[in-house]
């Protein structure tokens, strides 16, 4: 039985009621990472228990947490943070700020380090510049406050002005906000979330790294040609299949 | 809603729906016994697309799977938690005790990270060996029939490798190491540390025409929707309905209390069904307890005053967690890697089984060490530690643009980290007990629970961090997270956090020192059984759930011997 073919086959039984699975998932081979979801016809909210959709809709009600002028901040710092290169849209483009809005809401930590932030940034402008609407500066005079809060102490011990606190939050937010978009995640490379026969690292891989005289170990392992034989051991639990 | 109301006397009346209740709802009707499962949850079948979250990428939701709401995340199987709204608990002395409890047909079942390890022949005589605790009143022997039939019925992959105290089984073929797996096998060597391939219950070949076969999506957590992993409702539950077993689910119905009648005996199940708030009584022949330990114990002693079963006073006592403690560490020599897809089964492809002597250690019991790390599919919290990786690489810390954004794709899939899963020594100190002033929304009254580690355990997490320091260097890994000291307990995770909680309601010869006789029936109350892991007189530094089944097998065999005996 050829892969293809076993991967089918494993979707049958159980699974028969997800039709629509079955069809995504023979599609694996071929179909780039982040575009089975958009099928999907079960909402996310079919995943949730009713405390949690009380909850969500409670943050929601609230939304959105940042003002129209905040979140055009955010969408500058988020393509500052991670600019559209050869490989990748700009952060700005994948939603980070939506996602951020709601994690303000969903974690209200986030609150204050945020917006204390962006208003940091406007006595940082009018300071400097004469001008209190960090939007309304030169992108040079911009990076050259973004500058001066971009870096973190050398010793992890050591605790950061509440500006570089800040702009270190930005960052990690934009970071995973960007890196679990759809765009993100095929920039990332991750290969994952389909239904595969894995059958341990590329031989190059293993070559690569050094990973060689391990026959003893992997005899041991699954061999899928013969998955779909059933199960039968001896006495002693060899298994004989 | 329908209210569904008990209107006849069960042959077996079980609360929980988990490994325990599920194996014994299984085993009872499969021998012609009418069920009743009370289980505190709303129904859950992994196949339903609708509740599925299996194969859902981070941007389905909102938070990118981020665990403010749901404690392991957004896509967990477990509805549920440390926390449950409406449901506390609360903390004798300074104790921070957590409790997990998953509210839903099949129970930690559905989310549990597979690890299915047989307790081996010294596990069962533990005071023998080191003079702690209690041993069991049965030995190795006595369940070895059962881990052997759960192997076959369930299906777990593992290798035999003839060690004195992991016992070999029967196994499925385990799948080979991912590449960061490779090294920690490598690491491991250099130190002297066994390492072995994982012992998990996931189809990686055919063991029924019924259940799919693993498609290695890395997913167990979500609960697979072609039943390719174990959980009580696709392996237990609904086969021995299909198969005509008579077996009727009371969801939403929180048990509070056994009541028993004139002649000693238990005769029904009280609970409040969650739909109507109101109060039931469910009759029974026989009663089964599998609500999970510490739920187990909060039915016994709100039964009665002083609680029922319980003329030794040990109901509650003896409450213990599996130790934890972590490390994590970045691999230089695994920057700029290729892509592939390394997602494999839901965890660990090896493990190291305990390799030492405690005899020449200064700590009794012994420790398993998970690993984890590779190409995983990002969530939320991907590249938090990025200032971290970028110290240990001597880059500032910090920055943004191009260059950033380029360091974060070289790293990927850099992190290797492992955990240490150990035995603590049961304390007739630890425990839980009732609460006198508060119920939870049910009226029923609350756990309070009393819980401190001892230097036994803290020595052993000492153990772990330096075990795992000298596994990352020999890797050639820069670590992480930091090296914990006895200022934070070695890391030591806070008791309940590992989930692994039991022996409420230990198991013995002697009515005076334990709560039930060898096959988990209550001394006291002869058609009363505990199938759950509130019987464990001490834990092994293995997961307990398939000692769990193997014991619920065990219990219902003899609960089927002993009606044919008339003896109930």
């Amino acid at each position: 039985m050829d892969r293809r073919e076993s991967i089918k086959s494993l979707l049958i039984g159980a699974a028969a009621t997800s039709a629509l699975f079955t069809a995504a998932g023979c599609e694996a081979d071929t179909t780039p990472a982040g575009e089975t979801a958009a099928e999907n016809p079960f909402p996310y909210e079919g995943t949730r228990i009713p405390e949690e959709l009380r909850r969500d809709a409670r943050l929601h009600a609230n939304a959105p947490f940042f003002s129209e002028s905040e979140r055009k901040i955010l969408d500058y710092l988020a393509d500052i943070i991670l600019p559209a290169d050869e490989q990748g849209p700009a952060a700005s483009a994948t939603g980070v700020t939506d996602f951020i809005d709601f994690m303000a809401l969903d974690f209200p930590d986030f609150q204050l380090p945020l917006r204390g932030g962006l208003s940091w940034l406007s006595r940082a402008s009018l300071q400097r510049f004469e001008q209190n609407d960090f939007m309304a500066l030169t992108a040079g005079q911009q990076l050259e406050i973004i500058e001066d809060i971009a870096y973190l102490p050398e010793d992890s011990a050591e605790i950061p002005e509440p500006e570089v606190a800040f702009f270190d939050l930005l960052r990690r937010l934009v970071t995973t906000g960007y890196f679990t978009s759809k765009e993100g995640i095929k920039d990332l490379g991750y290969k994952g979330n389909a239904p595969n026969l894995w059958d341990g690292p590329p031989e190059e891989v293993l070559r690569k790294h050094g990973i060689t005289g391990e026959e003893e170990w992997l005899s041991k392992c699954v061999d899928h040609d013969t998955r779909n034989e059933m199960a039968a051991w001896d006495e002693n639990g060899n298994l004989l299949t | 809603m329908e209210i569904k109301k008990p209107t006849k006397t069960y042959d077996a009346v079980i609360v929980g729906s988990g490994a325990g209740g599920g194996m014994t709802a299984k085993v009872l009707a499969e021998q012609g016994l009418s069920v009743a499962i009370v289980e505190a949850g709303p129904f859950f079948d992994p196949a339903d697309p609708v509740t599925k979250t299996q194969m859902r990428w981070p941007y389905e939701s909102p938070r990118r799977g981020a665990s403010t709401q749901r404690d392991f995340g957004d896509f967990d199987m477990a509805w549920g938690g440390w926390e449950i709204e409406g449901e506390p608990y609360t903390q004798a002395g300074g104790t921070d005790f957590r409790w997990f409890r998953s509210r839903m047909l099949g129970g930690r079942t559905n989310h549990w990270g597979r690890i299915s390890l047989r307790f081996g022949p010294d596990d069962f005589r533990r005071k023998d060996i080191d003079g702690l605790g209690a041993n069991w009143p049965i030995s190795y022997e006595d369940v070895k029939p059962y881990y052997d039939k759960v192997d076959k019925l369930i299906g777990v992959f593992g290798t035999n490798e003839g060690l004195p105290n992991d016992p070999d089984g029967f196994f499925l073929p385990p799948p080979k190491p991912r590449l960061h797996e490779w090294y920690y096998i490598k690491g491991a060597r250099k130190s002297g540390v066994t390492v072995i391939p994982s012992r998990m219950s996931m189809l990686t070949k055919r063991i029924n025409k019924e259940r799919g076969l693993c498609f290695y999506c890395g997913q167990c957590g979500r609960s697979c929707m072609v039943y390719a992993d174990f959980s009580s409702g696709s392996c237990l539950i609904f086969p021995a309905q299909k198969a005509g077993g008579q077996i009727d689910l009371f969801v939403n119905c929180m048990a509070r209390s056994v009541e028993t009648g004139p002649d000693g005996k238990a005769k029904a199940v009280s609970y409040v069904n969650k739909a109507d708030r109101r109060e039931y009584q469910i009759k029974g022949k026989v009663i089964v307890l599998a609500a999970s330990s510490c739920s187990t114990a909060r039915i016994l002693l709100n039964s009665k005053e002083d609680g029922l079963g319980n003329g030794s006073g040990l109901i509650g006592r003896y409450l213990h967690d599996s130790t934890g403690s972590s490390m994590y560490g970045f691999l230089p020599a695994l920057m700029d890697r290729d892509r592939y897809n390394e997602d494999g089964v839901g965890g660990l492809h090896v493990y190291s089984p305990w390799w030492e002597d405690n005899r020449k250690l200064d700590f009794p019991r012994g420790y398993h060490i998970e690993v984890w790390g590779g190409q995983s599919m990002p969530k939320y919290g991907h590249g938090f530690n990025q200032a971290e990786v970028q110290r240990a690489l001597g880059i500032t810390p910090g920055g943004y643009g191009k260059k950033y954004k380029k360091e974060l794709r070289r790293i990927y899939g850099a992190f290797v980290g492992m955990s240490g899963r150990g035995e603590s020594v049961a304390q007739y100190d630890n425990y839980c007990e009732i609460d006198p002033n508060k119920v939870d929304e049910w009226g029923i009254p609350v756990l309070r629970f009393h819980y401190k580690w001892r230097d036994y355990e803290r020595r052993q997490a000492r153990h772990m961090q330096d075990t795992f320091e000298e596994i990352l260097t020999n890797m050639g890994a820069k670590i992480l997270s930091g090296k914990k000291t006895a200022a934070n307990d070695y890391g030591l995770n806070k008791p309940g956090e590992i989930i692994h909680e039991v022996g409420t309601a230990r198991m013995g010869d002697d009515p005076k020192t334990s709560v039930t006789n060898g096959y988990g029936r209550l001394h006291e109350v002869p058609n009363l059984f505990i199938t759950d892991a509130a019987t464990f007189p001490s834990q092994a530094d293995k997961n307990p759930t398939w000692t769990i089944m193997a014991l619920a097998w065990r219990t219902s065999d003899h609960i089927i011997s002993e009606l044919k005996k008339m003896n109930l």
